[in-house]
């Protein structure tokens, strides 16, 4: 049973601005699938403010020359059977099939995912690796943050006081491009990722990589990107020996115990995962997808 | 706001009430309008014993305000069955016995609903992925697949 609480339903941003201002301490609540859980477990919020009733911060936009936008309260399960995203950016679709299980991916929502600021989100390595940007609303405007810049430490993030995510905005599709994410799991559902790896390569007519993007989750204080080895595939062919060696240089900016008692081998299989998503991807971008 | 009057519908019929803000779906399901087929098993989202539709989709009814209903439709284990007859997804539960203990069965049978009302021919790995969230602790799974299988081609 929870503790009884102050709950505002507002149904516009000035609305919701309006009770941030007024109830400082206010827990915004989205889908509720992280906050109720927490509350259930004895974390205690006096006031809540649940913004899932507005509709500006609603909706889906996408077009292959675009790219796509995706509302802050668009529901994981929107994302997962939008025919859209599982043809141009199957990578997401591979992180939030695999998030919580069905009952929770219908209630938690995109927006709610990056704002929990989970070392291990499913949503965000795939956000990492399609160069997402943030835009965050308050009531004096907006501004955007690249979703590198939005993580500042486990459970935390840039937005200040009085500030809400409105949409994340996804680079439009990359030509000859593919991408990919995997996730170390105990077991098939309801896990929270042990590390997860996820990639998108680009490659020129002679198949040299023209572009790479590396994100690591679950491994760092926030999810990462391992630069390093992503300027080292750019330029080089694909290979066996060339992915394998980014999983090495993956490998070197994995720290799981900077912030949490995380097995040893979910910094190890660093190694196992980034070459065999930079193999998916590849396969997926010789087959025309994406 | 302490309480809120709410209007939702349930298993078909339109209701009126006022309901505790802090409450959940599932207490309110059992405690306020006496329908004890929804289980409160972990009450962290975790179990899936409360699942119950909303809007047509399989949600934890634990982790979800009784306010949260107003102006949704909700369908619970009690909605399935007719004038005394058990929905075909319940006749296969019994039939294939793939009931133990019972307490998961509710919502079990819940995601299948949800499962078989969109998809007509199930693969076993898209019944094995709607029946992810709820976890059984007697039977090993096996039956309850079986179950929704042949609730599946009952219902053709």
């Amino acid at each position: 049973m929870l503790k009884p609480f102050e709950l505002y339903m507002p149904d516009t941003l000035d609305e919701a601005f309006g009770l941030m201002e007024k109830h400082k301490d206010a827990m915004v609540v989205a889908g509720g699938s992280d906050v109720f859980v927490l509350m259930h477990k004895g974390e205690e919020h006096p006031c809540l403010i649940d913004i899932k009733n507005i509709k500006e911060l609603q909706g889906f936009e996408c077009s292959p020359s675009l790219g796509m936008k995706i509302g802050a309260l668009t529901k994981i399960s929107e994302i997962e059977r939008s025919a859209f995203v599982q043809e141009y950016y199957p990578a997401l679709v591979d992180a939030v099939s695999k998030m919580a299980c069905l009952q929770v991916r219908n209630r938690g929502t995109i927006g709610g995912n990056i704002c929990t600021a989970s070392p291990a989100a499913d949503s965000a390595g795939p956000l990492y690796i399609y160069d997402a940007t943030v835009e965050i609303v308050s009531k004096s405007g907006a501004r955007k943050v690249a979703i590198t810049d939005f993580f500042t430490g486990p459970k935390q993030t840039c937005l200040k006081p009085g500030e809400l995510v409105a949409q994340i905005i996804l680079a439009a599709p990359t030509q000859n491009s593919g991408s990919a994410y995997q996730k170390l799991m105990k077991r098939g559902s309801m896990e929270i990722g042990i590390m997860s790896a996820g990639v998108k390569i680009a490659c020129d007519k002679e198949g040299k990589c023209v572009l790479a993007r590396i994100s690591l989750s679950a491994v760092n204080p926030t999810p990462i990107r391992a630069t390093v080895a992503e300027e080292y595939l750019v330029g080089r062919e694909l290979n066996a020996e060339t992915i394998n060696h980014a999983g090495e240089l993956a490998y070197g900016i994995a720290c799981p115990r900077t912030w949490r008692n995380c097995e040893e081998w979910s910094k190890d299989m660093v190694m196992v995962f980034v070459p065999q998503a930079l193999d998916h991807a590849i396969k997926r971008m010789q087959k025309g997808a994406f | 706001m302490k309480e809120k009057k709410i209007t939702f519908t349930i298993n078909g019929t339109k209701l009126n009430r006022t309901v505790e803000i802090h409450r959940t779906l599932v207490e309110f399901l059992r405690d306020g309008l006496g329908l004890t087929g929804t289980k409160e098993g972990c009450d962290e989202g975790e179990c899936g014993a409360c699942t119950v539709l909303f809007d047509g989709k399989p949600i934890h009814s634990c982790c979800t305000l009784a306010v949260e209903i107003d102006g949704h439709e909700i369908v619970t284990i009690e909605g399935l069955s007719k004038d005394g007859t058990l929905d075909p997804i319940q006749q296969a539960f019994v039939d294939v016995g793939a009931v133990q203990c019972g307490f998961c069965t509710p919502g079990m049978i819940m995601s299948a609903k949800a499962l078989l009302d969109e998809n007509k021919n199930p693969a076993d790995a898209e019944i094995r992925t709607a029946i992810e969230g709820n976890i059984c602790r007697c039977t090993g799974y096996d039956r309850i697949v079986q179950a929704i299988q042949l609730a599946a081609e009952r219902i053709k």
